[in-house]
């Protein structure tokens, strides 16, 4: 009815490799007897206020009760205790273990997986949603485990007083079950709608914040606040209704727990009147039947509250259920690293958010060692999911990819890696050091070769004018760095990473001219010596390459020499023209 | 500020009431299982009061009042909650609206200290939690006050001495209460932060993922993103031991006066101080009396967590306001744009990003605005056109000041095409005529044609009336940028405002975009900021900036004289633009010979 994760949860979470361990099971189990133990009391008064009813009272030994009790007091709080170190040890290292383990299992998807409406979303998963998992969870599950051991001890006892009003009181706990399940089917969908009208709010609340600049310059602001305003409205009334429609059936299940206990009533006064029942046992009967029902009345609200901690289990379910890239076992040799594409094809599920990727069709070419091939057409049209292709980020749908012979499907993806490297547009950097931020591409690579790469990338004197030099932390995602710098370090790990092909993507961002100029300096660099395929959008840059292919539609649509394809008069010739006269462009009255 | 949180809170005011009166009263009804029980033994051994001696005959009568009493309750709490839900959802609303108010108006210069993710953050879940302290917490706090309060008036009128001591565990847990609370505030704080590292981890490796896989690093070799997370795991455990004693001991402590109520009931019972009835009056009701209580700890949690929110709202609530400066002045016709001494900062006492800049556009003329990077050239354009306030001098069209002119003549004046281009979600027909909502069809497609991009929207599904989505994420950067220009035509401002920063695109795509922007300037004065020099140098008159001040002014071929910036800029330039991948030293011809 409600997933609890039980199943992730191993025998045992270590805490830290040599911390201790908890087992979410057995911290189960001691909350269950602690719950046990707590109901036990409630017998203490059945017996003594029994004795006092059939006027016994001063046969009560009062201080072994009192005793009896204390202990009873004190065993239910150590369990207490033990059960809460328990949940939360288990609980918080399970989300440790299965956040890295989801991490671990999200590197190893095909890597056209990630979109950017994909790493918002996943990256709420594994942040916002898990905290709150973690905090449900340690305060819900144990109140869960309470809430039906408390009621089946007390509902056990209840048997023993008199087996009819017992089964009068318990009777409606099984419709109230189905009211339970109603309950949480009727909030799911209720919440699901709420969940869309946030994201609707969501949306405009951001166009508003990015726009307002926009908004004011065209003397619209007042119209977007409406237009914002309206949103609001509707987010309030989905609000309201969300709340609304799920009351009904959360005061079924509490209505029909109640009726347990008037059903007990009418079940306890037809004994006493035929004679089965003593009337003071009876009146016992009704103060465990009025305890039962409100134990088992508070259930619901525990697990209306532990549906967030599922659906956040439901994602992360969802997430593992993704598959994973198969990654080859060969490590060959790689005598002569020639990359061969051959008859190719490749669709992929675009988002529907997304920029619908093309489609290639039948895509054949061949990379020799030492050349140098550029990739051009217009947006759209191929080039940059055809690169893609060439380090695996998307397996092939048809026909193949070999590196020195061998299908690049069969290569570890490692080995296929360090043969392969790309130079992404968007650099990624980490909040760690400088040096480390290198490391990344060579792990192993010692601290002279990190500063030889450096130097070749033309950022060694920028690095070294830093704080600390090669040991600064550079801010969140590499702040202070500008366009130029971030580029060449990236031309700097690529450098580190020495692998003989290269996929270039040529960034399109401009630089001013001075930094452009160290970065081309790098980018020749790096180049020397390597087979390079390169994403080109200024064509003037790649008039010397070896080989330019035409990408138009998902196909190559022609291919060769700059001078050989301006001649022909084609797509190239035409691009080229454009490009020269928007180059040659110049504002004039 | 107190007067925002009264002006949010005052109408809510005769809800918030209801809903608490509605909580009190369901509470109450809530004990009416007990009260049956109380009935019952009364029925059973009672010799006097109303329902002495009078058996269980009647149980099932009174056990149909119970249920109907339980309806009245939930029907109460029904009634409660929508009350204060709707208190709730109304006060988050007004909240939000409020802050959207106070970010209209804000200075331009508040957004460069709060990026958009911050402010969704403060407007949508802010908001909502600050509600949510009034959904929940005050109706249970309520419930959680007076129904011990109301049960112990009870519970005293009946026998004062039993009264006491069901509140004798009570002292007891309130100590532990404190104890445990104590320095919890700092621990939170602490708590807080670490959660935050995992997250600024966890984000930080899924931004970098694809790297992270080139270079074949698995999870197990991020140091940081393991610490990171570890360090959640860590953190919890080591609070949990810290408080786990105290916080389970004042539970346990308050929902067991039994081990207080039942002997002394006993022993009063049997001393005969008591009859049995009250005895069981009290095991029944003085049993679960200081449980609710524990509903106060939640608050108190509550409260903290929201303290940061608090902040976040009122940072925004308080946005310093754009300087509001506008007068009646109607649009000159065809003026001359002067900026005389203008200064600008981005921070009150921050260094100045202009300095005391100087510049004139006359009608029709095309000036180019160049400098190396940080050189102020954005700057410029946002002090233009953006409103972000000069901090000295002023800013004339046609001998008026812009702040004398009417809001929408001002508006008029000036039109902006930069490099982003913000689309709202709507048709590209709303898109196009952002400035003029009622411009006719006819005028939209001119502007389309003008801009290059008729053909683009013709080849769209429903041409004009289209649906962009949010952000318009099908359109390529060029699509976009001719939409900007179209939108720009239709505006038909005198004043035109570029900032050619355009990324490369697509060839094909960048000359549109070029014949467009030509389309647009004819007729117009037009301030370029220029980043390749290239474009600009037939401009009538180019200025070069460089540290926020005019370093020199002048046609192209007199600052390659002249001008030892412009010159640099202008050789850099020049190189990078000679440069092949491939073929960095040699040319081709000699390395075709070398193979």
């Amino acid at each position: 009815m409600i997933d609890f994760g039980l199943d992730l949860a191993g025998d045992a979470e270590r805490n830290g490799p040599d911390g201790p361990t908890y087992s979410l099971r057995g911290a189960s189990l001691v909350a269950a007897a602690g719950a046990l133990v707590e109901a036990m009391p409630v017998w203490i008064v059945v017996y003594a206020l029994g004795e006092a009813f059939v006027g016994r009272s001063s046969a009560l030994r009062l201080d072994l009760l009192t005793f009896g009790l204390v202990v009873l007091l004190a065993a239910t709080y150590a369990l207490k205790v033990a059960g809460a170190i328990g949940t939360f040890g288990a609980t918080y290292a399970l989300a440790c273990r299965l956040r890295l383990r989801l991490a671990e299992h999200l590197r190893r998807l095909p890597m056209g997986f990630w979109t950017a409406r994909h790493r918002g979303q996943i990256g709420n998963v594994l942040t916002t949603q898990f905290d709150q998992y973690t905090e449900i969870f340690t305060h819900v599950w144990s109140m869960v485990v309470v809430n039906v051991v408390y009621p089946l001890a007390l509902g056990a006892g209840l048997f023993a007083l008199d087996p009819w009003v017992a089964l009068a009181t318990l009777l409606p706990v099984l419709p109230a079950m189905f009211a339970i399940s109603w309950t949480l089917r009727v909030l799911n969908a209720a919440s699901d709608e709420l969940a869309a009208e946030v994201g609707e709010t969501t949306d405009r609340i951001i166009e508003y914040v990015e726009g307002i600049a926009t908004f004011r310059a065209f003397g619209r602001a007042g119209d977007a606040n409406d237009v914002l305003r309206d949103r609001l409205d509707r987010l309030e009334a989905t609000s309201m209704k969300t709340e609304l429609v799920a009351a009904p059936a959360i005061m079924t299940y509490s209505m029909v727990v109640y009726g347990g206990f008037v059903l007990g009533a009418f079940a306890a006064a037809w004994r006493v009147e035929s004679g089965g029942l003593a009337a003071p046992a009876a009146v016992l009967a009704l103060l465990v039947a009025a305890l039962f029902v409100r134990a088992q009345a508070s259930l619901v609200l525990y697990l209306a509250e532990s549906r967030f901690a599922a659906r956040t289990l439901a994602r992360v379910r969802e997430l593992f259920g993704e598959p994973e890239q198969a990654s080859g076992t060969l490590t060959p040799p790689i005598e002569a690293p020639v990359l061969e594409v051959r008859d190719v094809s490749f669709a992929h599920a675009a988002d529907e958010s997304e920029e619908p990727a093309p489609t290639l069709r039948r895509i054949g070419a061949r990379f020799a060692p030492g050349t140098v091939t550029a990739l051009v057409g217009p947006s759209g049209s191929g080039k940059s999911t055809f690169a893609h292709l060439l380090l695996r980020l998307w397996d092939v749908d048809a026909g193949v990819i070999r590196l020195g012979g061998f299908d690049v499907r069969d290569l570890s993806l490692a080995h296929l890696h360090r043969h392969v490297a790309m130079v992404f547009q968007e650099v990624v950097l980490f909040e760690t050091s400088v040096l480390d931020n290198l490391r990344l591409a060579r792990p192993e690579a010692s601290r002279e070769e990190v500063e030889a790469a450096a130097r070749r990338a033309r950022i060694h004197d920028v690095i070294a004018a830093l704080p600390e030099g090669y040991d600064t932390v550079l801010g969140p995602g590499g702040a202070g760095l500008s366009g130029g710098e971030r580029q060449r370090l990236s031309i700097a790990r690529a450098l580190l990473r020495d692998a003989p092909i290269l996929v270039l993507d040529e960034a399109t961002a401009s630089l001013d001219p001075a930094s452009e100029a160290a970065v081309q300096a790098a980018v020749g660099e790096l180049m020397a010596g390597r087979t390079v395929v390169v994403i080109a959008h200024r064509l003037w840059t790649i008039k010397h390459a070896d080989a330019i292919l035409v990408f138009d539609q998902g196909r190559i649509v022609e291919r060769g020499t700059h001078e050989a394809l301006v001649q022909a008069g084609g797509t190239y010739a035409r691009l080229w023209e454009a490009q020269q006269t928007a180059r040659g462009w110049s504002l004039s009255a | 500020m107190t007067s925002v949180w009264s002006e949010v809170l005052r109408p809510e005011r005769a809800r918030l009431f209801g809903a608490v009166v509605l909580a009190i009263a369901a509470s109450l009804l809530e004990l009416a299982p007990q009260a049956l029980v109380y009935v019952a033994a009364c029925a059973v051994f009672a010799d006097v009061g109303p329902w002495a001696g009078a058996g269980l005959g009647a149980l099932g009568g009174w056990a149909l009042v119970v249920l109907g009493l339980t309806l009245l309750r939930f029907l109460l709490m029904g009634g409660s909650l929508v009350l204060s839900h709707l208190a709730s959802f109304r006060m988050a609303k007004h909240l939000r609206i409020r802050m959207a108010r106070s970010l209209a108006e804000a200075d331009m210069r508040f957004f460069a200290h709060h990026s958009s993710g911050d402010l969704k953050k403060a407007l949508l879940d802010d908001a909502a939690s600050i509600g949510g302290i009034v959904e929940h917490q005050l109706p249970d706090l309520a419930s959680a006050i007076f129904v011990p309060l109301i049960s112990l008036g009870v519970l005293f009128t009946v026998d004062w001495r039993l009264g006491l001591a069901s509140l004798a565990l009570l002292p007891l847990g309130v100590v532990l209460m404190a104890l445990v609370m104590r320095n919890m505030g700092p621990e939170f704080e602490a708590w807080h932060a670490t959660e935050k590292r995992a997250a600024a981890a966890i984000l930080e490796f899924l931004t970098g993922i694809v790297v992270l896989k080139s270079f074949d690093r698995d999870v197990a070799s991020l140091g940081d993103l393991r610490d990171a997370v570890n360090g959640v795991r860590d953190h919890a455990v080591r609070i949990t031991r810290r408080t786990i004693l105290g916080y389970t001991g004042f539970f346990v402590l308050f929902a067991s006066n039994l081990v207080v109520v039942l002997p002394v009931a006993l022993f009063f019972f049997r001393e005969g101080m008591v009859p049995l009835e009250t005895a069981v009056l009290f095991v029944a009701l003085g049993t679960g009396l200081t449980a609710p209580l524990l509903k106060l700890l939640f608050l108190f949690g509550t409260l903290q967590m929201n303290a940061l929110r608090i902040q976040r709202v009122e940072d925004v609530l308080n946005a310093p306001r754009a300087r509001d400066v506008c007068g009646e002045a109607a649009l000159p016709e065809g003026g001359t744009l002067e900026l005389r001494d203008a200064s600008f900062r981005y921070e009150e006492e921050g260094p100045l990003a202009l300095d005391g800049v100087d510049l004139t556009l006359a009608p029709g003329e095309i000036v180019a605005v160049v400098g190396p990077s940080g050189a102020g050239k954005s700057t410029l354009a946002r002090a233009l056109v953006g409103g972000w306030p000069l901090s000295r001098g002023s800013l004339r069209y046609g001998g008026v000041a812009l702040d004398a002119l009417a809001p929408d003549a001002r508006t008029k004046l000036l039109a902006y095409v930069g490099q982003e281009t913000f689309l709202v979600r709507g048709t590209v027909r709303e898109n196009v005529a952002f400035g003029r909502p009622d411009a006719p069809d006819d005028e939209v497609r001119a502007a389309l044609e003008a801009a290059g991009a008729r053909e683009l929207v013709d080849a769209m599904p429903e041409g004009l009336e289209t649906e962009l989505g949010t952000g318009a994420r099908g359109l390529s950067g060029g699509e976009r940028q001719r939409l900007a220009i179209a939108r720009a035509a239709l505006h038909d401002a005198p004043v035109l405002v570029l900032d050619e920063a355009t990324a490369h695109l697509d060839p094909e795509s960048e000359r549109a975009v070029q014949e467009g922007l030509s389309r647009l300037m004819r007729g117009r004065s037009t301030l370029v900021i220029a980043h390749r020099l290239r474009t600009v140098e037939g401009a009538d008159r180019i200025v070069v900036l460089d540290g926020g001040r005019v370093v020199a002014e002048g046609r192209h071929e007199a600052l390659l004289e002249s001008c030892p910036t412009y010159r640099t800029l202008h050789e850099a330039q020049e190189k990078t633009a000679r440069w092949t991948l491939g073929a960095p030293a040699v040319p081709a011809p000699a390395r075709e010979a070398a193979r």
